[in-house]
């Protein structure tokens, strides 16, 4: 009853869930319970109970063949004790049944009976219908082995002779207990096949047919020398993608493999398949833990596999992983979620149209205040792709407070590069050219007004870093040579002295917006107004054009303005500076050319459209190639970097003023680079590399370390963790769970196996979850795959 | 030692096999390694900016401080505030009143001027200027361009090497004993300090390069992160730009046993002002302090001070620059001859060009030659190399006399780069013969070994 109702309810299906649920003491006690009250339940039958008993012992018995056995009847409520012994009923039996004398004696019979068992009664002779009765089991001998032939063996198919005594015809030879298929030589030999699939000592035994008759074992070692080695051991796929796997057998002329995934053959839609030839090709849709485990199974011993791991990615995780990076100032999970929504041309239409972060006061601004909103509106605006913009002319078109002290003296650039950001690049050359902030930074301001000669340093700088740059340039930004192989200047001294004297005579404003004679002390809030009498009206002629004679101060700039903003080298130019700032620093020269084609019309006849020239260089099939060439990307200044993190991991730096000075220590101390070429040259080459890396020049070895102790200090303040990593520190108990979460979060999911398995070994090693999350995030921010934008 | 195997794995850090030898610095402390006696290191102390070279060291004759002062207006120095020196053939001079230890060190013979030097493809007159086929650099008065080419050597503005680099690729034959850097820029790289297969290493000073989250309780968990670190920086990710990131971090780890060592190298009787250049100074001193520990046979080191460009304000400015220059090197010669190694070590300024005679407003602008210093036991010190112009021929420059190129009073340089620099790295230890390929225009002048240093 008992058995019946755990049977029952084991068929129920949830063993596992009543494991769990239910302990496994409140479970028995409870179906005690229930058997003493069914018990209790069931009606008691009364039976007359017969006059006479007959008790037979034992009650049941196994007794060999031929073996015997002595049995005894007791015999109650008659005085006459005597009884009849029977074997099946048949008094004193005989040779099929087995035999039994007038003792109780039994002998088995030499042949076991059909069933195995016969039944031994003693029939009482005082009342002939009072019998006591025993089952006895009647089984073969217990085989004896002697020796296995041979006894060490490979893995895979075998067979093996078994010698020993006692066999009888239908013995089976046992394989740690499983039968083999056996054939039957003689009482002392037995043959048998089978396969070995584990490596290791096997037992063997012989069971003669029936119950209770096995041998004791004997040991065969199973070994193997096949080995199979399948590479890539790890391989990141993204979702749908396929890779061949190649299966290197050794230790066996049989080099057949089956191919699995996750030990399935062949693999299956959920998990991706694989060929026999081993190419698989991952499912379109991420199976659960976003890796799978391809093994090859050797053919020649059926057992032997190796294996690889295959880290699945998904795609649209990448594809906008990498856009985001090009356009904003980093990902955040929202940000992700919304540009797959409305998806990449949507997301900058919807940028173009976001309304300006503001900026702090023109008059009252402080440093900390410009260094908080150049920092904070990177970090925290909605105009995400404004702020890039910003952020990437902030390093073309370079002020620093080493110069313009004060915070007012700087603002009026950062709301000029702002405004100008999407608009027309003539109108920022422009503006800049009378920006009061540049007019002190480049001394333009009041140039000619006193004594001496016209400033060149900004009519150089205009030309050489914010417009042409010093070579004549082909459209796709490579250097026209001239019949010697060098480079064609793009101007002279010359040039610069007659362009200083077309800029001459301007001033800063002041409060009632006029000035006298000698011009006017630095004011910045609204731009430079030209000084009466103080303009240069001689003709001049620069790039090869001519601005005549008498003309006013506004038609000298504007005539300058546009000869410079027409040059041919502009495009280019600025193409290659914008592209190495927004998506990598060595563009192709068909990427320059597409997107210097855009600078000199947007399609509308429109020539340096920032809105056409912005989309161009996001939206170029170089831009968008989600498996880029090896010198594709740029590496992250620390403030993009430290931006980067912070809105990844949603960590609340903010307050730039406070920590301005650890930037210092890594070259780019904020909206203060040491000079007018910023915080690092736009032709920097890598150390040792033919190629352009820009922001390496801020990235040497000393930088790394401050880099990374910055980031460090992010992540662990206030002690023991930064509050904002919990969700991490929740997952760290599972290393794969961990590296995973801090994978999506970082990397889009496309963390290098190298990566993976350095950071699980590390982990265990931590003592406790706190220092596990800190581990994983600290080796990823620190790593080349997350310094780089890719 | 695993660290070695890390190392021979990365193919695309251009670090010479020898580095990897240096995993330990106890093999430096273990080893009594013999002091290298022919040691040589060679200082470059870059005025960032362009200075105005003349008014750092101004004529006292007074027919040519007439002259100065004429030119000069409201940038002239007071002639009685200059500090006199002499050069026994071209008379007076003054020293900018902000350098009286600099005076002092010209006066002990330990400082030498040289006149007038600048970028140039060959020796040019006035005449030359007008001339559209005549070579000249390229993009004078240039920051940018001038930058690279006083630290190529190149008069143009190509070039991925400097000449402090390239002269220790020529000299690798004494460095071979060693793996620590030779070629040493302070707080960021310089071009000066790149050679072929010299790599230029920046180190900013008090930094030793120890990560915060490798120290950790237990040890076993810090260890554990940094050998997670090692594997994942020497993987080649397939990605060049990502590789040379995490180059980056394998130089640092490489470095940071030895820097923590030179830390504690040496106290300096004389203290180092506590300036960005005198800070510099102070630690390319303890780096020369391990020169023999470390075996180093020969040393380049770049250090620099900005803020040279004055366009405007420069009365202050420069003499603020400059006294903060003549207080540094001062305590960096002491040093130099505390360490024992005065004689082993020259110390010399550039900067990107020379600035106008002619003021612009409370500044000058953008010039061509200027004067510079060179500083050590080996220089033949107390005199004035070069020519100094004729602050007299200014008024009047023309074909004939060549001291000025323009009428604002830009220097025409009448010594190159390439013969100050070919002199220094003839001192250093390079032989005549690969002079020329070091500075390629070296054939053009006549003069290959300026006499400064002996």
């Amino acid at each position: 009853m008992r058995k019946t109702l755990l049977n029952t309810h084991t068929r129920a299906g949830r063993p596992c869930h009543r494991r769990n649920i239910v302990p496994a003491r409140t479970l028995r006690i409870s179906l005690v319970g229930l058997l003493v009250w069914i018990m209790a339940a069931v009606p008691v039958f009364s039976l007359p109970l017969p006059a006479v008993t007959v008790t037979v012992s034992p009650t049941s018995v196994s007794v060999p063949v031929s073996g015997d056995r002595q049995f005894t009847a007791q015999v109650n409520g008659a005085a006459n004790t005597a009884v009849t012994w029977t074997v099946n009923d048949i008094p004193g039996g005989n040779v099929t049944v087995g035999t039994i004398d007038s003792t109780g004696k039994f002998t088995g019979s030499a042949v076991p009976p059909t069933g195995w068992t016969v039944t031994v009664k003693a029939v009482s002779v005082a009342d002939p219908n009072a019998f006591g009765a025993s089952v006895v089991t009647i089984r073969n001998q217990i085989p004896w082995v002697t020796s296995v032939v041979p006894n060490a063996l490979p893995l895979g198919p075998f067979s093996i002779t078994v010698n020993g005594s006692r066999f009888v015809s239908g013995a089976q030879v046992l394989w740690n207990g499983t039968p083999l298929s056996t054939n039957f030589v003689n009482a002392g030999m037995l043959t048998a096949t089978g396969n070995a699939g584990q490596k290791g000592n096997a037992s063997v035994t012989v069971a003669n047919p029936g119950p209770a008759a096995v041998s004791t074992p004997l040991y065969v070692n199973v070994s193997s020398n096949v080995v199979v080695v399948v590479t890539p051991a790890s391989a990141n796929l993204l979702a749908g993608a396929s890779q061949q796997y190649q299966a290197t057998v050794s230790g066996t002329a049989n080099l057949a493999v089956i191919w699995m995934v996750n030990g399935k053959p062949g693999g299956d839609g959920g998990v991706g398949t694989i060929t026999g030839q081993g190419l698989y090709t991952a499912p379109g849709v991420m199976p659960v833990g976003n890796s799978v485990t391809i093994s090859a199974l050797s053919a020649a011993d059926g057992v032997t596999q190796g294996t690889a791991t295959a880290y699945l990615q998904d795609p649209l995780a990448i594809t906008y992983g990498r856009f985001l990076e090009q356009t904003t100032f980093g990902p955040t999970a929202q940000l992700m979620a919304h540009a797959q929504q409305v998806g990449m041309q949507v997301f900058l239409d919807e940028q173009f149209a976001t309304p300006e972060s503001t900026w702090p006061s023109l008059v009252t601004a402080t440093r900390s205040d410009a260094v908080d909103a150049f920092y904070g509106n990177a970090k925290n605006g909605q105009d995400q792709l404004r702020q890039r913009t910003i952020f990437a002319l902030s390093e073309v078109i370079v002020i620093a407070m080493n110069k313009n002290t004060n915070g007012n003296e700087i603002v009026p650039w950062l709301q000029l590069l702002s405004r100008n950001s999407f608009g027309n690049y003539r109108t920022l050359l422009k503006e800049l050219t009378l920006d009061a902030s540049m007019g002190k930074y480049l001394d333009l301001a009041n140039s000619g007004v006193g004594s001496g000669a016209a400033n060149e340093n900004y009519p150089r700088e205009v030309m050489q870093l914010f417009s042409i740059g010093l070579y004549q340039l082909n459209p796709d930004g490579s250097r026209q040579l001239d019949a010697t192989n060098q480079p064609i200047p793009t101007y002279s001294q010359t040039d610069v002295q007659q362009l200083a004297k077309a800029l001459t005579g301007w001033t800063y404003s002041s409060p009632n917006g006029t000035t006298g004679l000698g011009g006017n002390w630095n004011y910045f809030p609204g731009p430079m107004i030209p000084v009466p009498g103080k303009h240069n009206t001689s003709s001049k002629t620069f790039l090869g054009q001519a601005l005549p004679a008498n003309q006013t101060i506004q038609q000298d700039l504007n005539g300058a303005i546009d000869i410079i903003f027409n040059h041919p080298n502009v495009a280019p130019f600025i193409a290659t500076r914008l592209i190495r700032a927004l998506v990598t620093s060595n563009p192709s020269p068909a990427y320059i050319a597409r997107v210097a084609a855009i600078f000199n019309d947007n399609g509308q006849g429109v020539r340096g459209d920032m809105q056409a020239v912005i989309r161009a260089i996001i939206m170029d099939q170089d831009a968008r190639n989600d498996t880029p060439p090896a010198d594709f990307g740029r590496l992250r200044t620390p403030m993009q970097h430290t931006i980067a993190l912070a809105r990844a991991l949603n960590l609340n730096v903010n307050g730039a003023s406070g920590f301005a000075y650890l930037f210092y220590n890594m070259n780019e101390g904020m909206l203060d680079a040491p000079s007018v070429f910023g915080h690092y040259s736009p032709l920097f080459r890598i150390p040792k590399s033919s190629l352009y890396g820009p922001e390496f020049q801020i990235y040497s070895a000393s930088d790394a370390i401050n880099r990374a102790n910055f980031f460090y200090s992010l992540l662990y303040n206030p002690w023991p963790i930064n509050p904002a990593l919990q969700p991490f520190v929740n997952l760290a108990g599972n290393s794969t769970g961990l590296i995973n979460a801090v994978d999506n979060a970082l990397l889009y999911g496309r963390m290098s196996p190298a990566t993976r398995n350095a950071i699980a070994a590390a982990l265990p090693a931590q003592s406790d979850n706190n220092t596990r999350a800190l581990a994983a995030l600290y080796l990823t921010i620190t790593s080349g795959e997350y310094l780089v934008q890719h | 030692m695993k660290t070695d195997n890390k190392f021979s794995r990365r193919e695309f850090v251009q670090l010479s096999a020898a580095f990897a030898m240096l995993a330990g610095l106890g093999q430096f402390k273990s080893t009594t390694a013999a002091p290298v006696q022919d040691y040589k290191a060679l200082v470059c102390l870059f005025m960032f900016g362009g200075n105005d070279g003349h008014n750092m060291v101004v004529p006292l004759n007074n027919a040519q401080y007439g002259a100065y002062q004429a030119a000069r207006g409201g940038l002239a120095l007071p002639q009685n505030q200059l500090l006199g020196i002499n050069d026994a053939a071209q008379g007076p001079f003054g020293l900018h009143y902000a350098m009286p230890e600099l005076q002092a060190l010209y006066n002990q013979n330990r400082l030498a001027i040289l006149a007038n030097v600048g970028i140039l493809v060959q020796p040019t007159v006035y005449a030359n200027l007008s001339n559209p086929n005549f070579a000249l650099p390229l993009n004078l008065r240039s920051h940018a361009d001038q930058v690279v080419e006083m630290q190529t050597g190149f008069p143009s503005s190509g070039g991925s090497t400097g000449w402090g680099g390239r002269t220790l690729d020529l000299l690798q034959a004494n460095n071979v004993g060693t793996s620590f850097p030779v070629s040493i820029s302070m707080n960021s790289p310089a071009l000066f300090c790149v050679g072929s297969t010299v790599q230029g290493t920046a180190l900013q000073p008090g930094n030793y390069f120890d990560q915060t989250a490798m120290n950790l309780y237990p040890a076993s968990a810090g260890q554990a992160r940094a050998n997670a670190q090692q594997q994942i920086i020497s993987a080649d990710s397939g990605n060049s730009i990502v590789n040379a990131a995490n180059g980056a971090m394998t130089n640092a780890l490489a470095l940071n046993p030895l820097l923590k060592n030179a830390a504690n190298a040496v106290n300096f009787t004389k203290p180092f002002p506590q300036t960005a250049i005198g800070t510099q100074l102070k630690e390319i001193a303890r780096l020369i302090s391990l020169n023999s520990q470390l075996s180093v046979g020969r040393q380049v080191f770049f250090c620099s001070l900005g803020g040279f460009d004055t366009h405007g304000g420069q009365s202050y400015q420069q003499w603020d620059l400059l006294q903060q220059v003549s207080k540094a090197l001062d305590a960096f010669y002491a040093a130099t001859v505390q360490l024992q190694v005065a004689n082993q070590v020259t110390a010399f300024t550039l900067s990107d060009f020379g600035r106008t005679l002619q003021p612009s407003g409370t500044g000058s602008d953008h010039g061509w030659g200027s004067h510079h210093l060179i500083l050590g036991g080996a220089v033949n010190g107390g005199r004035l190399f070069g020519t100094y112009p004729l602050m007299t021929n200014y008024a009047n420059f023309n074909a004939t006399n060549s001291d000025y190129a323009d009428n604002r009073g830009v220097m025409l340089p009448n010594t190159s780069l390439s013969q100050y620099g070919a002199t220094l790295a003839r001192w250093f230890g390079t032989n005549d013969s690969d002079l020329d390929s070091l500075f390629p225009t070296l054939p053009n002048f006549g003069t290959r070994d300026l006499g400064f240093l002996s």
